[in-house]
């Protein structure tokens, strides 16, 4: 008992052999049991003396004589060291090792062996070369989707948070009580949208918001952002669904579409930037922006999305990356480590 | 001079002395080579000589090979090619001609006959074809080749002292050598040389020059010389070509077990006496051991069989009916060394009478009828003790015609007793005596295979429990040579060679004892720096006895057991 009482529980023993058993009980009963076999098998069978001999004969001519040999004792009494050569030093150096013994199979001519060995390789590698080129494909092709996918979701993610701040900040606007004509053709949007009188229904019930509240600045934004954010909410939904079969049935509406998007954030853009451009002239403007849709229609999904960013940024002080909204500019620039997502790292 | 020797090397060894270039009459050759590598090179090179025997004018042809056995099959097949080809194109007969070392001095004569007549005048010539290995490349001319057929290897000795192996393996040529080839064909009008490999192959793949013997061979003996002459430092020697570092500490180690050179590498008495024999160290030292056990006068005779190119007796190839197992050592016999027949030699004259009374009625008839392969049982072991009885008492029967009613090699048998003349004479000279155990001693065999392991101790193999021969030390899987005639395996083998050819085998083995190595070899057997084996095992177990043995006696002739009651109390 006293015995007992004196093991350490601690001591080196105990833990190694804790590790040992903890790491053996990673493997499954089955996985343990095949090994298991396999040394069985292996310990059970017993080379051909061929083979035997072979190996004995490679580890001893590789074996270099060692230093507790006589003849390399007596040799380092005349002054020879371990990795010297014979012979005169000022002369060229004799043999380091002595001469290769290579036991030669078959009839092979001379040459041959290498023209095989090159042939071999060269088949090898080119075996390597398809498999990795298949591999990097499909690697490629997989990382290419996954970042898709994720820029996708980030935009649907900035916009429908530049929805909740712009509704925020229209609950001014809501009180007035305009917001419900909006409202409600934003909620049949998803019936209309196809239809080309979508848009003209969206100019015309855009431009009687803008004019209804033309007398309020802040109120004519909250009404655009209205629409950007659905809109952007729309677009997000739109190429998820569209997407797998990339030429849909509606190849000339969707860029369209999604131009109306980018057409309106575009001039609201020009309104946060400078207010004071009236409401006539901008819808004038926007019929010259049309031209311009397209184009930022076939926009990249990150140039979308940095602009929705810097959109937050500059409207809400929001910095989508610190998922954060700050009091104002010298907050945002203070707190925030930078623009880039990188930057949030 | 000859195209391998690199002029250049031996002109700046010799502090640039003045090159005088005597250059031989040679015309030129034109070098073909092949436009891809060989899959098989014997299979091209019996095609390419049927192409020249079909589309060439006529001149004969050399093609060099790697080995006898090759040799052999090359030469039979190219025979039946050549015969399918009389049949279906009338081309002209080939003589086909091999031409190896190990072939008898008549059959090598045979490379200088005149190529057979053609079969119609102004027909497809005939030629010569002589098939061999590169013996024909610097040692001898053979007149009227025109056609050089190259593939490019030859079989190379080289010594590893990692593993203290002789290996005899094929290894492709160098330059040097492939030009020396193409330049036979040449010899008597412009010739042609065939390289059976691509341009490329010969550019890239073979080296300048052939490793110098000096960088493949077993340095005992030269280090001994060297010591011989008052060279103390051998790192800082001007080689020519140094060798490797661990050749010479092999050496080194040998010459301290044999007790030839001391700790500090100075030679010692022993060592000045081995020096005086033109032997490998183990041999000198076997001989000079050899008085102390009675057996002078056999080991002599051994050394002067193994110290020959053969490494023991050669007999007639014609014995077994063109049997290849014609070499057969000595130290073979039956397993017991020589010991069965040695008896013969020294006492029982008598019983070689007997034996060659008996066979000589059906003589040489027996060995011609005798289907290949098989070979007649003990004929190895009569032919040993009859020729050891010859060695050993000088009797005049060593004629011609005795040597050849007794299947055996004159040269050999004649060269070998030169040797031990010569021999003799140094023991002689140093007061060796030469001396006989009493036959009717129960310790005559041991004494002699006791002898051996005084010289070969390092050279032992052990049987493991495993069915394989484990090398002292090394470890080294080994096989006995087939041409063995140990009939059992015993647990303790000593071996003169240990040679890689297609396998690891050691060559002329007897059967030694645990007991012995311990007892004659303590240094080399500290069983302390011993690698793990079942050997290092048995011989530890051996020490134990021996100790407790001692002990024994100590204790004066009390029992095992009572000795371990004793203890328990």
């Amino acid at each position: 008992m006293a015995e007992f009482d004196e093991e350490d529980y601690m001591s080196e023993k105990f833990l190694k052999a804790a590790a040992e058993t903890s790491s053996s009980s990673t493997k499954s009963y089955a996985e343990r049991r095949k090994q298991q076999l396999r040394d069985q098998q292996q310990r059970a069978y017993i080379k051909p003396r061929t083979v035997l001999e072979k190996e004995a004969r490679e580890r001893g001519l590789e074996k270099e004589i060692g230093e507790e040999n006589k003849g390399m004792k007596m040799l380092m009494k005349m002054g020879f060291s371990k990795g010297m050569t014979l012979g005169q030093t000022s002369k060229e150096q004799g043999l380091k090792a002595p001469i290769t013994v290579e036991l030669k199979s078959g009839r092979k001519g001379i040459g041959l062996e290498t023209v095989e060995k090159r042939k071999a390789e060269e088949e090898l590698e080119a075996a390597m070369a398809k498999r990795h080129e298949a591999n990097q494909d499909f690697r490629d092709t997989m990382i290419s989707r996954f970042n898709e996918g994720r820029i996708k979701r980030r935009i649907k993610a900035a916009a429908k948070m530049c929805q909740t701040l712009d509704e925020k900040e229209v609950g001014l606007f809501t009180a007035f009580g305009g917001s419900y004509g909006a409202r409600s053709w934003i909620e049949k949007d998803n019936w209309c949208y196809n239809s080309s009188a979508f848009l003209a229904y969206v100019f015309a019930r855009l431009t009687t918001c803008t004019m209804a509240v033309s007398q309020s600045p802040q109120g004519i934004q909250s009404n655009v952002l209205w629409i950007l954010a659905t809109d952007e909410d729309d677009e997000e939904e739109n190429p998820i669904e569209d997407t797998p079969e990339e030429s849909g049935p509606l190849p000339a509406l969707d860029p369209g579409l999604s131009s109306v998007v980018v057409d309106v954030k575009e001039d609201k853009d020009e309104k946060v930037v400078s207010p004071s451009v009236s409401s006539s002239s901008d819808f004038g403007g926007r019929k010259g922006t049309m031209a311009e849709r397209k184009e930022l229609g076939l926009m990249k999904l990150e140039d979308k999305l940095d602009r929705l960013v810097a959109y937050l940024r500059a409207k809400h002080f929001y910095c989508f990356w610190c998922g954060a909204q700050y009091t104002d500019e010298e907050d945002l620039g203070g707190a925030c480590p930078g623009l880039m997502e990188e930057d949030h790292d | 001079m000859s195209a391998t020797l690199d002029a250049g090397k031996f002109q700046k060894y010799f502090n640039d002395a003045p090159l005088l270039s005597v250059p031989g009459r040679n015309f030129p050759v034109e070098i073909f080579y092949t436009s891809e590598a060989e899959r098989d090179y014997l299979d091209a090179a019996i095609r390419t000589v049927m192409q020249i025997h079909l589309c060439e004018p006529e001149g004969d042809i050399l093609l060099f090979l790697t080995g006898e056995e090759e040799i052999e099959d090359a030469c039979r097949k190219i025979r039946a090619e050549c015969d399918k080809q009389i049949r279906q194109v009338k081309c002209g007969p080939m003589l086909v001609i091999p031409l190896y070392s190990t072939l008898p001095p008549a059959a090598q004569q045979r490379i200088f006959a005149v190529a057979p007549q053609p079969n119609k005048p102004n027909g497809l010539p005939s030629r010569k074809v002589v098939v061999s290995t590169n013996i024909a490349e610097t040692s001898l001319t053979i007149d009227g080749i025109v056609y050089v057929i190259d593939p490019g290897f030859s079989k190379q000795k080289v010594y590893n002292p990692r593993i203290r192996v002789e290996s005899l393996l094929v290894n492709p040529i160098s330059k040097a050598s492939a030009q020396q080839r193409a330049g036979r064909a040449g010899r008597t009008r412009p010739g042609k040389a065939f390289r059976l490999y691509t341009e490329k192959a010969f550019l890239k793949e073979l080296q300048e020059q052939t490793y110098p013997e000096i960088l493949r061979s077993n340095l005992g003996s030269v280090v001994l010389q060297l010591k011989k002459l008052g060279i103390d430092d051998l790192v800082h020697f001007d080689f020519m070509d140094p060798p490797a570092p661990e050749t010479l500490m092999r050496a080194l180690e040998l010459l301290n077990y044999l007790e030839a050179l001391d700790d500090g590498g100075n030679l010692t008495s022993v060592g000045k006496v081995m020096a005086e024999f033109p032997l490998d160290p183990q041999l000198a030292k076997m001989l000079m051991a050899s008085p102390r056990f009675r057996c002078s006068n056999e080991i002599l005779s051994i050394t002067s069989m193994l110290s020959g190119k053969s490494g023991g007796v050669v007999l007639l190839k014609d014995a077994w009916g063109g049997d290849r197992g014609n070499i057969r050592p000595i130290c073979n016999a039956n397993g017991s060394l020589c010991c069965d027949s040695l008896r013969s030699i020294s006492h029982s004259a008598k019983h070689i009478c007997k034996a060659k009374q008996r066979e000589e009625p059906s003589g040489r008839g027996e060995g011609a009828v005798r289907a290949p392969g098989q070979r007649p049982p003990n004929v190895t072991q009569r032919r040993t003790e009859t020729y050891l009885y010859a060695l050993t008492h000088r009797t005049d029967e060593k004629e011609p015609s005795w040597c050849y009613n007794n299947f055996l090699n004159e040269r050999s048998l004649k060269s070998a007793d030169s040797v031990r003349m010569q021999l003799k004479r140094i023991m002689e000279r140093f007061d060796l005596n030469l001396v006989s155990n009493n036959f009717e001693d129960k310790l005559y065999y041991v004494n002699t295979r006791k002898a051996l392991t005084s010289g070969f101790f390092m050279q032992v193999a052990h049987l493991e429990p495993t069915g394989h021969y484990l090398t002292v030390k090394d470890n080294q899987i080994v096989k006995l040579h087939p041409s063995s005639c140990l009939d059992h395996r015993p647990e303790w083998v000593l071996y003169n060679e240990f040679v890689l050819t297609t396998k690891n085998y050691i060559r002329t083995c007897t059967e030694v004892k645990a007991e012995w190595l311990i007892e004659l070899a303590p240094t080399y057997y500290d069983l302390r720096n011993f690698p793990n084996c079942e050997g290092k095992r048995m011989l530890e177990k051996v020490v134990r006895q021996k100790a407790k043995g001692g002990d024994e006696r100590e204790k004066s002739g009390s029992g095992r057991r009572n000795g371990k009651e004793k203890k328990r109390k």
